[in-house]
């Protein structure tokens, strides 16, 4: 389930093998703190726009929707001469890793076609690879110090990666709960008035029955 | 000059992550008389750095607005084809970057009447500027390494701490609907049930009064 991103500077590796503190520094994966999230409304398609400048390049794809209706959503991805890189109906949340075969402008469309009232919000995140990434090159890092620091910049990448999906988690669970809250207040107040008015109607509609009988 | 061979090679590296390799980074259309607005939750004491720039567009302008959870308005971009911008966060929570695209005064709107706009956000680490710290400090490769990790897992702390407040009143929230739910049953259920002896008991006593029932 984690996904990591490597930043591997390899133009570095090969020219100037000594700069291996360098390299360990390249290899920084890019994990983004932040995730912008933005309202979708119904019926509409809202489409993101990212250039990849090297064909082969990897990009980070991530979103969750986090309020409105189902919290669905479908997503499609295009490469630059329009045709279908990624497609996904109806789905809350994913997470990918695609792999971007030519250079060019990609388009990221996310639709709300399904929604017929409801407006939806939808966190998203896209990430293009550094240019000079090359993830089958591995650098060998010898010094222990060069080596700790790697592993630390590692973990605090997967520590980011988890805390960005708790983040979107979290927040679902607060609109939930608000809603609910709300919800059970009006839900009552509208309840008791509707049973209060209903009996007082049947009372006095019974009453005036008899009076009418009376009359006659 | 070995030291310098690496901090040459160093900065051109960092030259590269400049380019927005670590931060945000989409384009979007952007409609005549119509805006798009992007929310962004973040703690308190954060650095956020971006900028915008539109593609040429006929008769339209740009405009940026970005407001605190507040709603108030921290920065703001009247007309500008791009800009920068550089904020830093006073309140905790949703910050909106809003964009509005104006029709100028007397062009008629038709579809198709768009602007392409460019939007670059960097947050907090991936704001800061490491190849003028490592010039200003003469800091080593590796210094600024740690110190991009120093401030890595100081903004991961501070956005943990963050939502472990907003976890916090998210629990308290969740309580009140509970408790509330106890309370409002209770209340209806007494409601109904007095109300339903009251019901009989005037009806009985209309009927008695109009002699139809025995009293």
């Amino acid at each position: 389930r984690l996904l990591r991103q490597r930043l591997a500077a390899t133009a570095c590796a090969q020219h100037f093998p000594m700069l291996r503190l360098l390299i360990a520094f390249c290899l920084i994966g890019i994990v983004l703190s932040s995730s912008l999230s933005f309202k979708i409304d119904a019926h509409k398609e809202e489409c993101f726009y990212d250039d990849v400048i090297n064909p082969g390049q990897k990009v980070f794809f991530a979103y969750q929707v986090t309020q409105g209706g189902a919290l669905d959503i479908d997503v499609t991805v295009y490469d630059p001469s329009d045709d279908v890189l990624y497609l996904q109906e109806r789905e809350t949340d994913s997470r990918v890793l695609l792999v971007a075969a030519d250079k060019g402008t990609h388009k990221f469309c996310f639709s709300n076609r399904m929604s017929t009232l409801t407006a939806k919000s939808v966190m998203f995140q896209i990430v293009v690879g550094d240019p000079s990434e090359n993830p089958k090159k591995k650098t060998a890092v010898t010094a222990t110090v060069d080596r700790s620091i790697m592993r630390m910049t590692e973990a605090l990448n997967e520590i980011r990666i988890e805390q960005s999906y708790l983040r979107t988690r979290e927040r679902v669970h607060r609109d939930t709960a608000e809603s609910t809250n709300a919800r059970v207040l009006w839900g009552s107040v509208v309840q008791s008035t509707a049973m209060v008015a209903l009996s007082a109607i049947q009372m006095f509609y019974l009453k005036r029955c008899f009076e009418t009988r009376r009359n006659v | 000059f070995f030291f310098g061979l690496q901090l040459f090679f160093m900065l051109r590296l960092i030259c590269l992550l400049a380019l927005c390799t670590l931060c945000t980074s989409f384009e979007f259309d952007l409609d005549a008389n119509s805006f798009k607005c992007f929310i962004e939750e973040l703690p308190e004491n954060e650095e956020v750095r971006g900028s915008f720039s539109a593609a040429s567009g006929y008769s339209q302008a740009i405009d940026m607005k970005i407001s605190n959870p507040q709603g108030e308005v921290v920065v703001e971009a009247k007309g500008r084809d791009k800009d920068d911008f550089n904020l830093w966060t006073t309140l905790p929570g949703d910050y909106n970057f809003c964009f509005y695209n104006r029709l100028v005064a007397g062009v008629k709107q038709h579809s198709g009447l768009k602007r392409s706009l460019t939007f670059k956000l960097a947050i907090g680490q991936e704001a800061k500027d490491y190849e003028q710290l490592a010039r200003k400090e003469h800091l080593k490769p590796l210094e600024v390494m740690l110190r991009m990790m120093e401030d890595g897992v100081r903004d991961v702390y501070s956005t943990y701490h963050y939502f472990k407040q907003r976890e916090a009143e998210l629990r308290d929230t969740s309580e009140t609907a509970n408790t509330r739910a106890l309370w409002i049953t209770i209340i209806n259920t007494s409601v109904f049930v007095g109300f339903a002896f009251w019901q009989v008991n005037h009806l009985k006593r209309y009927f008695v009064t109009k002699k139809l029932i025995g009293g």
